[in-house]
Parts: structure tokens; sequence; C-alpha cells
């Protein structure tokens, strides 16, 4: 399949920079609020445009691949 | 309070390598995307090329199988056309053929754009996102780590750093949420912070006050003890 491995990259980005971000043990309930998803969110869209690009992408390099294979 | 601040040194480090890492992923990510679509559009370019070189010798032998059956005696001349009708058949298949690789090319061309462009997008999004946050985790990092590298004593006199700190992770934060168009959320720097600051600058005058207090007991406590000249 088309792109699977930098959607499978994105996806393994965010689901590790999503434990970083949870990993709040021993943490003081301050910075717990101070360090929470909010504060992260761009990044965090940015990786969801990305994976978004990339489906539409493979959407339509599958699209080529069905004319060409005609 | 030594602990507490010690864990935000472990936290900020923690989020400064999850940010540079995350950025580091991304990137490597859409070097990969713009590889399998260079890819993707060489694999349709080559095509596009090779039913073109395919038509052009079935438009060649096409026109061949014509200027036969134009010189063709009686005998052959049913021959030549079923060779020429044959040679119709496969120009007409071929152009197709042609035709739709070309629009496999423009659908993958218009795909490249589209994904090029996306890809400058989040690449210059994560970049400015991930250079302010590392650039305050960062500047975050190495005053805590100031502030715990002076043990206790430095400790107590950081105390109102670490909470002007606190108020400056809540701004730093809060302009990475406004760049966002998510300004809203941010926190604010609140009263309930100006007022530990204040209480812990009271805490900090009332504990210098008792410091000249004991050494001032001590100093009369001495001056008690040793005798004086007219004692003497």
């Amino acid at each position: 399949m088309r792109f699977q491995e930098p959607a499978s990259i994105v996806s393994a980005a965010r689901a590790e920079f999503e434990r970083a971000q949870s990993d709040t043990d021993g943490w003081s309930d301050d910075l717990r609020q101070r360090f929470d998803a909010q504060r992260f969110k761009p990044l965090m869209d940015a990786a969801t445009k990305l994976a978004l690009a990339l489906k539409k992408a493979q959407e339509q390099c599958n699209a080529a691949d069905r004319l060409m294979a005609k | 309070m030594s602990d507490v601040v010690k864990a935000e040194v472990r936290a900020v480090r923690t989020l400064k390598k999850a940010v540079t890492r995350y950025t580091e992923q991304l990137s490597t990510a859409a070097h990969a995307a713009r590889r399998e679509m260079a890819d993707a559009e060489t694999k349709a370019g080559e095509l596009v090329e090779h039913r073109r070189r395919q038509m052009n010798r079935a438009v060649q032998e096409l026109l061949q199988a014509k200027d036969a059956m134009a010189r063709a005696t009686d005998e052959k001349r049913e021959d030549c056309r079923r060779a020429m009708v044959a040679a119709e058949e496969r120009a007409g298949q071929l152009k197709q053929e042609l035709e739709r690789a070309r629009r496999a090319g423009q659908i993958t061309a218009t795909a490249s754009s589209d994904l090029l462009k996306a890809l400058q997008t989040a690449e210059a999004a994560v970049s400015e996102q991930s250079s302010a946050a590392s650039s305050i985790l960062a500047s975050l990092d190495s005053k805590l780590s100031d502030i715990t590298g002076g043990g206790i004593g430095a400790f107590v006199r950081n105390t109102v750093t670490s909470i002007g700190i606190a108020a400056e992770i809540t701004i730093a934060t809060m302009d990475i949420s406004k760049a966002a168009g998510n300004f809203s959320q941010g926190r604010l720097p609140t009263a309930d912070h100006i007022n530990s600051i204040a209480e812990l600058r009271d805490m900090q005058d009332q504990e210098q006050q008792q410091l000249w207090r004991d050494a001032e007991s001590e100093r009369q406590e001495h001056d008690a003890s040793t005798p004086t000249e007219n004692t003497i």
C-alpha cells in the first residue's frame, strides 16, 4: 500500500508524543495543569493534517494505479 | 518542595526530548512521503512515454498497412484490408491506453502538488511550534537545573524564581496555544500566582528577619559571656 511507511511514522510519532505528555507520574498538580494536552495542540494538529494529506495522496495514487493497470 | 522541583526538571526534560523526537519523526515521515510521491510520478511518467512509443509504432504500422492496401493487387487486397483493420484497431486501443496513462499522470501530478503543499504547511507549523516549545522547555530546564543544582539553601533563596518560572511556563505555553488560535484555552498568569509570589516574599522576609534575630541573640549571648574590661 502506498504511503504506508510515512503514515506509520506519523502515527507512531503521535502516539509516542501523547505518551510523553500523559506520562505525568510524580508531577505536581500545577505542572500537570500547565503541560496539559492543549499546550502542544498545534504540534499534534500538524501530525493530524499530515496524516490526512497522506491518506488523500494514497487515494489519488491508488486511482492513478487503477487507471494505469487497465 | 525540593522533590516537586526535581519532578519539574524531569518532566521538562522529558517533554523537551519528546518534542525533539516528534519533530525528527515527522521530518522522516515527510521525507519518506516525498520519496514515495516522486517514485509514483516517475512511474506514471515512464508509463506515458512507453504508451506514446507504442502508439507511434502502431500509427506507423497503420500507415504501412494503408500504403500496402493502396498498392495491393486484387488477390492480395483482402489480406491487406484485414491487416489494415487490425492495425487500426491496435492503434485505437493504444490511443485509449495512452489517454489513460496521461490521466493517471495528471492525477499523480495533482496528488504530488497537493501533498507537497500539505507537507510544507505541516513542516512549517511543526518547525515553528517545536522550536518555540524546545526553546521554552530548554530555558525552563536550565533554570530548574540551576535551582536544584544549588542545593536546598539555594532552592530556598530561589523559591521566588521557581514561582516566576511557573508563571513563565504559563505565559510561554499560552503563546503556543495563541499561535494555534487557541488563545481562549491558554492559561493566563492568574492572581493566585501573584499571591503565591507575594506570600513567598513574605516568607523570605520573615526568614531573613528570623535569621537576623537569631544572629542578634547569639551576639548578645556572646557579649554577656565575655568578660569586659570593667569586670576585670
